[in-house]
């Protein structure tokens, strides 16, 4: 006889478990509690009823005839502690001997991000997440504990069990959870492929029981720049530059004297931003039964630049599934994605066009001139060299898009309890087009105003990276003593293969294939195959969970070695003691789960391009012959090559302490880390005269981070209307190279394509940092400049620099040269902190994120170019220069031929990088059950988010965050320099979430 | 698992290994050899930082550090530095290649022979650019892969260096042919190696040896061009006059750099020489001095040496009929001096560029290597300017030294001189090869960079004057890059 079972399901504090889990036992009947923890379910009356919800002890009731059943839940004691996401596993939070941070997918899937690397952001101790400014389409820099190597090299992903190179393919709405893993201990058991830390992400997987369930969440929001720049409009830009010329003793031009066009004050920077909409649609399915599972998911991203031309498309399709029969299991999880990025790189380049030339002709075509063709540019301007940003990136057609899939698929069979084997199959592909088409157009007759074939540059690439996986894994609890050990073969082959087309002149600006190029110029191709073979294995043993012991080693062939240096290997050892569980803590209760541990381990990397060993013969060095100079085909060696290269390795030593106070409201962990990076590869200049042009790698450099990570977290539930967590964390790192060998100080940061170059990497010193002359005020005087003694002929109203040294390092010598440079800073925060508040009031939520860095510099490219470059506009400050009559300013007087070189590698162009922010907030409103329950959804919640709401800081450029200038291919080397990097924008979105 | 995975042979290059085989690889490599003087760090652009910008002639303006040599304030990190010497030394090394690997390629022998005199000139070429340019250089003459540790090679005695050069030259001499067929025009002839050689003994003072070699190919093989200005037009390129020209072509390719495909191997140097306002560059002017000098003598005509409309943009009304033709002042676009720039009075550049006003396509004037108009190196007016000299300096003021001189100045409507001096023929070398890259060393080797340049600050007003320089500084400084890298490597004195 079947009956209707109704009931409440409560934790031992009577908080309603909303989401548990119902199930008539044997049967695949089930139900979930609804908001308030109701359920009710028709079940036979001698029926067993299973109730489970996570992290709680099932119960099991036996309905014999009752229509009521209330339960109260046990919170489990094992399962009630967080259990961890680690390197082929997992493992219970006490039972962890490693640093590893966790973000919760909840945390990440309240916001919405182009990359889902901006989640973390500011949410764990040591993961400095950086955007590299605020386009769509741009990717986050993550660092984890500090720069260890002297490349671009990030951090290693393991999405789903697949080993690769990013997370930018992720829907972030489809994370479960995120694992950062920061020590040797946690990491090394990913040995080759772990120096800069490990990232592993797990993606949400369907539940059992209950039926299908469905979630949808939209929002749509408006974006714009948090700043503008203040150039100087046409008047005031004439101004400028007239002073300067009459300064310099040269005639005026044309433009801004006797031919000023008061009608004309353009100003591309506004002409260029917009308000601009981003979307985001996310829908999940997501259901299950006693022996399989399945989530499937859609999502749509789009999003306009706040920089006209600019946008980012994302669409992603998840399935993720497993399968349980009896001893043997399946999952398997696939990703495709297609991100369609336009970017805008012209938005405020260097040179841009000058607010005395109009932006569209009378016809409302872009322009960069309103004079005839045959008028010099550059005498009736004063700068030849200049297009119309805007212009350019209209008529220009740039796309880049790719499909991909991540996915995996794992088979794992329980020989016997305890005993599994596992195989995973991994796959990383994607086929990226990556389309530039250059029309012909006429802004000006000058050398960038216009072009005069069409161009189309075209490139398709093809990525393919398997992994094969075999692990064995056994767990054997015996008495006291716990046995947890992995062992594993693993190997990757990844293959790059791309096919580019180079070619102009076409029949008309519309047809766009290469097919159609009266020239086809180039056919640029690579095809390149990087292997690694590895065997590896884990031990984890506690002791009646208080002694807590792990020890890895790995072992690691790369393909980019040669044969005898092509194996590392790679082990850690870690100790834990929870000493929360011996018998004198027992009477403690200010302090809960005291736990100190303590690791030791290497980790590698093999960061070098692939094929460097191979010496090869440049195909290009051709000369044109003959009457009719075609090229002919010339052969040559540019290439040198390093045979001797191999593993970069990572020392890390960690020591954390954990424990819980308040009754476990307040959870604290901290850790202190040392790690030490030898043999890292940097590339070293060969003499120019060998007549090879590339730089050699070379293992003789060694960089060290030290660093101190805390995290707090307190949670409070007050009653049950009212309810409030609050995490803070911070780090603070000191990063400093302790060696580079043969390799000479790396001098790179370049500003500006005049060559000028702002950082220095050198012993002694951080990664990147800034370098150059002091400003020690203005020179009042012509005689005070030239008693100054500098190696140029600054004269009054020029930049009065320090004599710091003389030669040998001796102290001041009475002469500014190169000998009174110093480093002046870096562009790596010392000290960075977050802050997550969350509080629910009755059906009201609310969150706010707030972070922030401190202690890093940044050089500023406006400096530059608003005072210094004579060939586009000017900052509207470069008025208040100095003059005999306006002597007290910090601004030197306006000059284009600059005899004091003021412009030189200074601390002039630096400033603060420290920010607090607001980064995002989140205030929601979940309509009452009953009602949304009448509209047969089981949950309706509205929200408004806002993100940057408000930044703190001094920076006068577009955003503290600036990432890497992109001027140079090491860009770790030009880290804090911003020559205006696409603006960030300040966001508001209105969204909706349902569930049924 | 997959075995062997990790043994990955790279499908994307032919190895040096499989190469040096046949007639068709030997070929390969004496164009990759040449491949170098189109470098956009060698005479496509950045070569004329170091030789025109430093010479009394020109008064560079400061627009980036590589113009600073110029004012002897070059620094051993300047990109003007060590793209330069980057570029002459890859034309050393491949050239090294060559006459190591092609004699044991089994093909035709002149054609074998006739590729290693290419290779013996590429390599003293170089080294005559480069120890003019840096003075204290290391001596490479085998491929760098058979040199045990590269890193540590010293700088060698000039002596031995010029010994080299005169070596190569007279192996360049023998094994070059006279001329090439059309398909191969612009490649190294015995002539081309011949007045070279010549130039290096003058730059010696070796007078004798120096005026043999020139006299050597005074035997009609060469002539002057009619028209002076058919020397610096692309209609004209490779002329009876020529005696080796880099080969320049403007096909739409713009990129930056040398051995990639696709990249420029047009003059991109126009714009460091154009007028101020016509390509955005604005790199420098010319010294009022020069004008003068143009000035200072009439045509028989009683006219403006026509030279001086070739080499100047200057300000004047008068034109001079010359070889059928009315000469002006004008520049780009056919532009008159008062048209660009009204009430000024300051001297441009204008040889190289729109000379002859066939809308532009000559000269560049709108993107990088937009201009195909070879650059020539050595013609057979400085031959005769230079053994004019050599006679001179052996036996004075004598009839075959008029003769080679008034040969020269006939052609452009000059009177002939009846007496010479020195002075003559520096005056006659600035008139005739002004923005030619030969300037500079002409005053070096001459011993006179001091009383010309620096002591004549006024000469480089447009940047930094000249009272940075020290003794030594007459040479630019050694690239830091090899300071750095080379532990025996020292810095060229007065840096």
């Amino acid at each position: 006889q079947e009956v209707t079972v109704t009931g409440n399901v409560t934790d031992n504090t009577g908080q309603p478990l909303p989401g548990a889990n119902v199930l008539v036992k044997g049967t695949t009947n089930g139900t979930q509690t609804d908001f308030d923890g109701n359920y009710s379910i028709l079940a036979d009356s001698n029926a067993t009823l299973v109730i489970s919800y996570i992290g709680f002890v099932s119960q099991e009731v036996a309905v014999s005839g009752k229509s009521t059943i209330n339960v109260s839940l046990e919170e489990d004691a094992s399962q009630l502690e967080e259990v961890v996401v680690i390197g082929y596993g997992t493992q219970k939070k006490s039972d962890l001997t490693g640093s590893v941070s966790t973000v919760d997918g909840d945390e990440i899937n309240k916001f919405t991000y182009n990359d889902a690397a901006q989640a973390i952001q500011g949410r764990t101790a040591g993961v400095r997440v950086e955007a590299n400014g605020g386009s769509p389409g741009a990717n986050a820099l993550v660092t984890i504990r500090g720069s260890s190597t002297l490349s671009d090299a990030g951090p290693l992903y393991v999405i789903d069990g697949m080993l690769t190179g990013d997370m930018a393919t992720l829907n972030p709405g489809d994370i479960e959870s995120i694992s950062v893993l920061k020590d040797a201990s946690a990491s090394a058991i990913y040995g080759s492929r772990a120096a800069n830390g490990v990232i592993i992400v797990t993606t949400k997987k369907g539940t059992k029981g209950g039926g299908m369930k469905v979630d949808l969440d939209y929002s749509y929001g408006l974006q714009k720049s948090v700043k503008n720049i203040d150039w100087a409009n046409a008047r005031d830009y004439a101004d400028i530059v007239n002073r300067a010329r009459d300064n310099d003793g040269n005639p005026r031009f044309p433009a801004n004297d006797t031919q000023f066009n008061p009608n004309i004050d353009s100003d591309i920077q506004r002409e260029s931003l917009r308000t601009a909409a981003v979307m985001n649609a996310n829908a999940r399915i997501y259901g299950g039964n006693e022996h399989s599972t399945y989530s499937l998911s859609l999502n749509h991203y789009d999003q306009e630049g706040i920089v006209k031309q600019s946008d980012y498309k994302r669409t992603t399709a998840r399935v993720n599934a497993t399968m349980n029969m009896g001893r043997f299991k399946l999952e398997n999880t696939i990703g495709l994605t297609r991100t369609i990025d336009n970017p805008n790189p012209y938005f405020n380049r260097e040179r841009d066009l000058l607010p005395t030339m109009a932006i569209y002709d009378d016809e409302g075509n872009f322009s960069a001139s309103d004079q005839p063709d045959n008028v010099a540019i550059g005498s009736f301007y004063g700068v030849g060299n200049v297009s119309n940003s805007l212009g350019l990136a209209t008529v220009e057609d740039r796309t880049v898009t790719r499909n991909s899939v991540l996915g995996n698929l794992a088979g794992s069979f329980e020989v016997f309890d305890g005993l599994t084997y596992k195989l995973n199959l991994g796959l990383d592909y994607y086929a990226n087009n990556n389309f530039t088409f250059t029309p012909t157009y006429f802004f000006n007759a000058g050398t960038f105003g216009n072009n005069k074939f069409a161009e189309l540059n075209e490139v398709n690439t093809n990525f393919l990276s398997t992994l094969i996986e075999h692990t064995l894994t056994y767990s054997k609890q015996f008495n006291k003593h716990n046995i947890n050990t992995v062992i594993g073969y693993t190997d990757q082959v990844s293959n790059t293969r791309s096919l580019g087309a180079l070619a102009r002149k076409f029949p008309s600006n519309d047809v766009r294939v290469a097919s159609a190029a009266e020239d086809k110029v180039n056919f640029p191709s690579q095809d390149l195959t990087k292997t690694i073979q590895s065997y590896f294995g884990r031990l984890s043993y506690s002791f009646d969970s208080r002694y807590l012991l792990t020890a890895t080693l790995r072992r690691d062939g790369s393909s980019l070695f040669k044969k005898d240096l092509r194996w590392g290997t790679f082990p850690s050892f870690a100790l834990g003691w929870n000493i929360g569980n011996e018998s004198f803590m027992e009477n403690v209760s200010a302090i809960t789960d005291l736990k100190l541990r303590a690791s030791y381990g290497e980790v590698g990397s093999d960061n070098v391009p692939i094929y460097s060993l191979s010496p090869e013969l440049n195909l290009n060095s051709e000369y044109p012959i003959g009457e009719s100079q075609n090229r002919a085909t010339g052969y040559s060696i540019t290439k040198g090559i390093n045979e001797n290269i191999t593993w970069e390795t990572s020392k890390t030593t960690d020591i954390g302490l954990e424990f819980n106070a308040l009754n476990k409201k307040l959870n604290i962990t901290m850790d202190y880390f040392y790690k030490k990076s030898e043999d890292v590869l940097v590339e070293l200049g060969l003499p120019l005269y060998t007549g090879f042009g590339n730089r050699v790698p070379f293992n003789t450099a060694s960089i060290e981070n030290k660093g101190f990570e805390f995290l707090a977290n307190y949670s409070e539930y007050v009653n049950e209307d009212f309810s409030f967590s609050i995490s803070g964390n911070f780090t603070t790192l000191n990063n400093k190279v302790t060696a580079l060998g043969d390799a000479t100080p790396i001098i790179e940061g370049q500003f500006t394509s005049n060559g000028l170059k702002g950082t220095k990497t050198d012993v002694g010193q951080p990664v990147s940092s800034f370098f150059g002359y002091v400003v020690d005020g203005i020179y009042q005087t012509d005689a005070e400049a030239l008693a100054a003694n500098d190696n140029n002929n600054p004269q009054a109203g020029d930049l009065k620099f320090k004599d710091i040294a003389g030669p040998d390092g001796s102290g001041p010598d009475g002469v500014i040269d190169e000998n009174d440079q110093k480093f002046l800073g870096n562009p790596a925060p010392n000290f960075e902190y977050g802050l997550n508040i969350s509080a629910t009031y009755k059906n009201l939520d609310l969150s706010l994120f707030f972070n922030g860095v401190a202690g890093n510099k940044i050089l500023n490219g406006n400096i530059y170019r608003g005072y210094f470059d004579t060939e586009g506009p000017y900052l509207t400050d470069a008025l208040n220069a100095w003059t005999p009559t306006n002597t007290d300013t910090n601004i030197p007087r306006n000059t284009q031929t600059d005899p004091g070189f003021n412009r030189r590698p200074s601390d002039f162009y630096l400033e603060k990088g420290d920010y607090f922010r607001l980064k995002n907030m989140q205030l929601g409103y979940t309509i009452p059950s009953d009602l949304s329950e009448k509209m047969r959804m089981s949950k309706l919640r509205i929200y408004a988010s806002a993100t940057n709401l408000f930044t703190l800081t001094q920076y006068t450029g577009y955003y503290p965050e600036v990432g890497r200038n992109t001027r140079s291919a090491r860009r770790i080397f030009s880290s804090g320099v911003d020559e205006s990097a696409y603006p960030t924008a300040r966001t508001i979105q209105l969204g909706l979430q349902i569930a049924f | 698992c997959r075995t062997d995975i990790l043994e990955q042979e790279n499908p994307n290059a032919v190895t040096p290994q499989s190469f040096w085989k046949t007639e068709d690889d030997a070929t390969k490599g004496i164009i990759g050899a040449y491949s170098p003087f189109t470098h956009i760090w060698y005479y496509t652009r950045f070569e004329i930082f170091l030789s025109d910008y430093r010479a009394d002639t020109v008064n560079a303006f400061a627009t980036s550090e590589r113009t600073a040599a110029g004012s002897f304030n070059g620094v051993p990190q300047s990109n003007g530095a060590f793209w330069v010497w980057s570029a002459m030394f890859q034309g050393v090394t491949r050239a090294n290649e060559v006459l190591a690997h092609v004699p044991d390629i089994d093909m035709d022998q002149t054609k074998k022979n006739n590729i290693l005199g290419e290779a013996y000139f590429i390599r003293a070429f170089n080294y005559f650019n480069l120890l003019n340019g840096w003075r204290n250089v290391p001596l490479i003459t085998t491929p760098i892969g058979d040199i045990d540790n590269p890193n540590s090679l010293e700088q060698a005695d000039p002596a031995d260096v010029w010994t080299q050069i005169e070596n190569d030259l007279m192996e360049a001499q023998q094994l070059a042919p006279d001329s090439w067929p059309l398909d191969m025009t612009g490649r190294v002839t015995n002539g081309a190696a011949t007045g070279l050689l010549g130039k290096v003994f003058l730059y010696q003072e070796k007078y004798a040896e120096a005026k043999a070699e020139f006299a050597k190919i005074m035997d009609g093989r060469y002539e002057l061009m009619e028209d002076y200005a058919d020397n610096f037009t692309e209609a004209s390129e490779n002329n009876k006059e020529s005696l080796f020209e880099v080969q320049l072509v403007a096909d739409g390719n713009s990129g930056w750099g040398g051995d990639n495909a696709g990249l420029g191997k047009g003059a991109a140097f126009h714009p460091d020489i154009a007028p101020r306002g016509f390509t955005g560059q604005d790199g420098m002017r010319i010294n009022n001095w020069v004008l003068d000098l143009f000035l200072d003598e009439r045509t028989v005509n009683d006219e403006i040496d026509p030279r001086t409309y070739t080499t100047l943009f200057f300000d004047t009304d008068e034109t001079t009929t010359y070889n059928g033709k009315v000469l002006s002042s004008k520049t780009y676009g056919d532009l008159s001096y008062q048209e660009v720039f009204p009430g000024e009075s300051f001297v441009w550049g204008n040889k190289w560029l729109d000379i002859t006003f066939d809308n532009k396509t000559g000269s560049q004037d709108g993107g990088w290597h937009q201009s195909g108009n070879n650059l020539r190196l050595l013609r057979y007016a400085d031959i005769l300017l230079m053994f004019a000299e050599a006679e001179f300096m052996l036996n004075g003021s004598t009839a075959p030294a008029l003769e080679a001189i008034n040969e020269v100045r006939a052609r452009v409507d000059m009177p002939a001189l009846t007496s010479l001096t020195m002075q003559d023929i520096e005056d006659e070398r600035v008139k005739e090869l002004t923005l030619e890259r030969t300037r500079y060393f002409d005053i070096l080797r001459w011993g006179k960079v001091e009383e010309y340049i620096v002591n004549k600050p006024e000469l480089k007003s447009e940047s930094a004057g000249t009272s940075s320089y020290k003794p030594g500084r007459e040479y630019i400084a050694i690239p830091q890059n090899e300071i750095d890298a080379n532990p025996v490597f020292k810095q060229n004195p007065g840096y």
